[in-house]
C-alpha cells in the first residue's frame, strides 16, 4: 500500500505557513456539526459530512502527487478549505434558502422544475448555495482576507457545473495579499474530480447508515452502486473502480456513472491543460472486477 | 492490523495494533458496528498503532458521531499518530491522550 501522498497538502501547508495551517485546523473543528445538517433535508442521502471531505482531500493529495511542490501556501489553504466547505450548501436552513435563492441565477431551471420542490433545488444547486453560505458565515472561520474568501468560494462552487474555462470566474492567477497568486481552474478541477470519484463503499460507514431500511428507489440505486464499488484507485494515468457485483442492474448503473465521470475528467483536463501550467495525469476511468484482480 | 476488544461495565476498549489504512479500516468498522451496542464509553487504545491513514480517521470521526453525547477517547497515542491528528486538525476534534 503506497501512502506516499497521505496528508501531503496538510503537511506542506504547516511547513509553508503555520499561521494558515492553524486557521485551517481550527475551521475543521468549527465545521463539524454544520456539515451534518444536510441530513435534515436529505436523511437518506450518501454521506456528505466531513467524512466525505476527508476522502475528497485524500483524493486531491493523490491526484496532485508531486506537483504539490508548485503550489503555494495560499493555494493549499484555499483548496483544503474548499474540500471542507464544498457541500455546506446541502444543509442550509429555510431562512438561508430564501435569502440565498434570491441571489442565485437558476437559468431556465424552473421551466422544467417545480419551485416548491426545495430539496431538489438545493441538491441541484448546492454548489451555489455553498458559495453563498461561505460568503455569509466566513467570519466564523477566520478566513484571512477577502481574496482568500473569493478563492474558497470559487473552488467550492467549482466542484460541479461551473465553467472552469471562464477567465472572469476562474482566473489562473488570483492575487492575494503577500504576493502569491491562486490558480483557480486547477484547484477547482481537482476538487471536482476528487468529489466525483468518492463513490466507494467506504464512503458510507456501515455503523452510521442503515441501507437495508431505504425505500426510495433512487437512494437504493445510489447506495447499491457505492456498496458494489469496493475501492477507487488513483493510478498514474487513470482511475480504477474496483467493482464486486453479480447484479447486472447494479453493474449497468456503475457503467453509466463511469461515463459521467469520463465527461468530468475530459472537462477538467480541458480546463487544466489549456489554461494552467499543471497537469492532471489521469485521463480515463476503468471499471475492473475485483474477481479479475484476484 | 490486529484488533482486541474488551468490554467492561459499559466501557468498550478497542486496542489496535499495526496500521489502519484503506485495506484494514473495513475490519475496524465491522468490529465497532458489532461491538459498540449500548456502550456508554468507547476507548481506542493506540499504544501499538504505527500509522493511521484518512480511512482510519474517518472511522474515528464516524465513531464519535455515533457516540453522540457518550464519552469517546483515544489513548496512548504515539508521536507519529499524534502528528497526523495535529496536521489534519483532528487534535481539536478528538479527546486525545498522548503516550507517556
Amino acid at each position: 500500500m503506497n501512502n506516499e501522498y497521505d496528508y501531503a497538502m496538510e503537511r506542506r501547508l504547516r511547513e509553508l505557513s503555520p499561521e494558515l495551517h492553524k486557521r485551517f485546523a481550527e475551521s475543521v473543528f468549527g465545521l463539524q456539526n454544520i456539515l451534518s445538517n444536510y441530513l435534515l433535508i436529505f436523511p437518506t442521502f450518501t454521506d456528505h459530512t466531513e467524512l466525505h471531505s476527508l476522502n475528497v482531500i485524500d483524493f486531491c493529495n493523490k491526484i496532485i502527487g508531486a506537483q504539490l511542490e508548485k503550489l503555494n501556501a495560499d493555494e493549499i489553504y484555499s483548496l483544503l478549505m474548499g474540500c471542507y466547505f464544498h457541500d455546506t450548501g446541502m444543509g442550509i436552513t429555510a431562512k438561508d434558502y430564501k435569502e440565498f435563492s434570491r441571489e442565485i441565477d437558476f437559468g431556465d431551471y424552473f421551466e422544467t422544475h417545480c419551485r416548491e420542490n426545495i430539496s431538489d433545488i438545493i441538491r441541484d444547486f448546492h454548489n451555489e448555495f455553498s458559495g453563498r453560505f461561505l460568503k455569509k458565515y466566513s467570519a466564523l472561520f477566520d478566513i484571512p482576507s477577502e481574496e482568500h474568501l473569493k478563492a474558497i468560494i470559487q473552488i467550492s462552487r467549482g466542484h460541479r457545473k461551473t465553467d472552469l474555462t471562464d477567465e472572469n470566474e476562474y482566473p489562473i492567477a488570483l492575487p492575494v495579499s503577500g504576493g502569491n497568486t491562486i490558480c483557480l481552474p486547477y484547484l477547482s478541477a481537482l476538487i471536482r474530480l476528487a468529489d466525483e470519484i468518492d463513490v466507494a463503499a467506504g464512503r458510507n460507514l456501515s455503523f452510521l447508515y442503515q441501507t437495508d431500511l431505504l425505500t426510495n428507489e433512487k437512494d437504493i440505486i445510489e447506495f447499491g452502486k457505492h456498496e458494489a464499488i469496493k475501492e477507487v484507485f488513483v493510478c498514474e494515468d487513470r482511475f480504477i473502480l474496483a467493482v464486486d457485483t453479480d447484479e447486472e442492474f447494479v453493474y449497468n448503473n456503475i457503467k453509466k456513472m463511469a461515463s459521467k465521470m469520463q465527461k468530468t475528467i475530459d472537462d477538467c483536463q480541458r480546463a487544466v491543460t489549456n489554461r494552467t501550467p499543471y497537469t492532471i495525469t489521469q485521463t480515463s476511468i476503468e471499471i475492473r472486477s475485483t474477481k479479475e484482480q484476484k | 492490523m490486529k484488533i482486541k476488544e474488551k468490554k467492561e461495565n459499559g466501557k468498550l476498549t478497542v486496542a489496535v495494533e499495526g496500521k489502519i489504512d484503506s485495506y484494514t479500516a473495513p475490519e475496524l468498522e465491522k468490529r465497532i458496528k458489532s461491538e459498540l451496542g449500548e456502550c456508554t464509553e468507547l476507548i481506542f487504545d493506540f499504544k501499538k498503532l504505527d500509522y493511521i491513514s484518512s480511512a482510519g480517521l474517518r472511522i474515528l470521526l464516524g465513531a464519535q458521531k455515533l457516540m453522540g453525547n457518550r464519552n469517546m477517547k483515544v489513548i496512548n497515542v504515539n508521536e507519529t499518530v499524534n502528528d497526523i491528528f495535529d496536521v489534519t486538525g483532528f487534535s481539536y476534534i478528538l479527546d486525545i491522550e498522548i503516550m507517556q
